[in-house]
């Protein structure tokens, strides 16, 4: 990652005003983290169910971290850009996190099937799932995954997950896995800086 | 011969040294986190480990091979070290993983590119030890 082209992208995020849904912990902690997943691709399961609870109870929830979800459906995987579609749909109802977490949970299942309807349906109340189909055609939906794409771009970010640190000004990038015996030592040394 | 094996272990020697400052002016952690996301089952402490030693292994290999020390076991050593990269980097690729190669620094991805660079620095290690056992079997 060419340092400060990333560094102008993402310090432009640390002042942007993202989604309450799509965020986790004070938007005044020293340190800002953000994440580039891929519904469907495996690593960023293994990130998702592996790493992400302990950072979020650690260090969102202590005020140390500030956590702020993108989304970067490849084009290598074929139904993940639908699934992001209605991730983001599902925020219309404030349930973008529930909805996420589901689609890891049972990620295997509709990657091979394409039915992402089905697992919106088994999180979602009637209800919201008619106003989250209906917001999958709205225009806003593909600009701010757009918007996200666009921010992976400058960012030089190129897989998923990605997960970039940010404090002081100064990023550090973890592309692909990482565990949280390593990341929580980064962030420990990251915030004594 | 003799200006053909000094061209090889002065540039493998390079590449080695390039290697390991790439990655010892960054955190440790950001290695780590490169080795970790092969996904080849090593645990975090291994990585760990790896990841705060392997950068010193490659500067003192570079050194060793820019002065012609122990050439023969440096030069066997540092085919070994390449294979083991391209056999890890070969599995990622295989397995369709884009992930950075973590071979000098970050933001390179592993490709066919990384592969092809990595068999050359393999083939000329082994080269190098073949022909300095040759000459020391000469001697």
């Amino acid at each position: 990652m060419k340092p400060l082209v990333a560094l102008f992208a993402l310090a432009a995020l640390a002042f942007a005003d993202p989604s309450p849904d799509k965020s986790v912990g004070s938007k005044t902690a020293p340190t800002l983290i953000d994440i580039f997943l891929d519904f469907q691709c495996p690593p960023c399961k293994m990130f998702h169910d592996q790493t992400l609870p302990d950072v979020i109870s650690n260090y969102a929830d202590k005020g140390k971290v500030f956590i702020v979800y993108h989304d970067l459906p490849l084009p290598m995987h074929n139904h993940a850009l639908e699934a992001a579609r209605w991730a983001n749909a599902a925020n219309s109802v404030h349930k973008y996190k529930e909805v996420s977490n589901k689609l890891f949970q049972t990620q295997t299942q509709w990657a091979a099937t394409g039915d992402i309807r089905a697992i919106i349906a088994s999180v979602l109340s009637p209800a919201d799932l008619k106003t989250a189909e209906a917001h999958l055609k709205d225009p806003a939906i593909e600009a701010g995954i757009d918007k996200d794409r666009q921010l992976a771009v400058q960012a030089q970010v190129k897989q998923t997950p990605t997960i970039v640190v940010t404090h002081k000004l100064q990023n550090y990038p973890f592309g692909g896995f990482v565990s949280y015996s390593i990341l929580k030592q980064a962030l420990d040394d990251i915030a004594k800086k | 011969m003799k200006y053909l094996l000094l061209a090889l272990r002065i540039a493998l020697g390079a590449v080695f040294l390039y290697a390991a400052y790439t990655k010892l002016i960054a955190p440790w952690y950001l290695f780590a986190g490169n080795i970790e996301s092969y996904q080849m089952g090593v645990p975090s402490w291994a990585a760990e480990w790896i990841a705060r030693t392997l950068p010193a292994f490659e500067l003192v290999l570079g050194l060793a091979l820019v002065s012609g020390i122990k050439l023969r076991w440096t030069a066997l050593v540092s085919a070994l070290l390449l294979l083991a990269f391209w056999l890890s980097m070969a599995t990622a690729f295989a397995k369709g993983l884009a992930i950075d190669c973590g071979c000098f620094g970050s933001g390179e991805q592993v490709s066919k590119f990384t592969l092809l660079r990595d068999a050359v620095l393999v083939a000329t290690a082994a080269a190098l030890w073949y022909f300095s056992r040759e000459r020391h079997a000469a001697l």
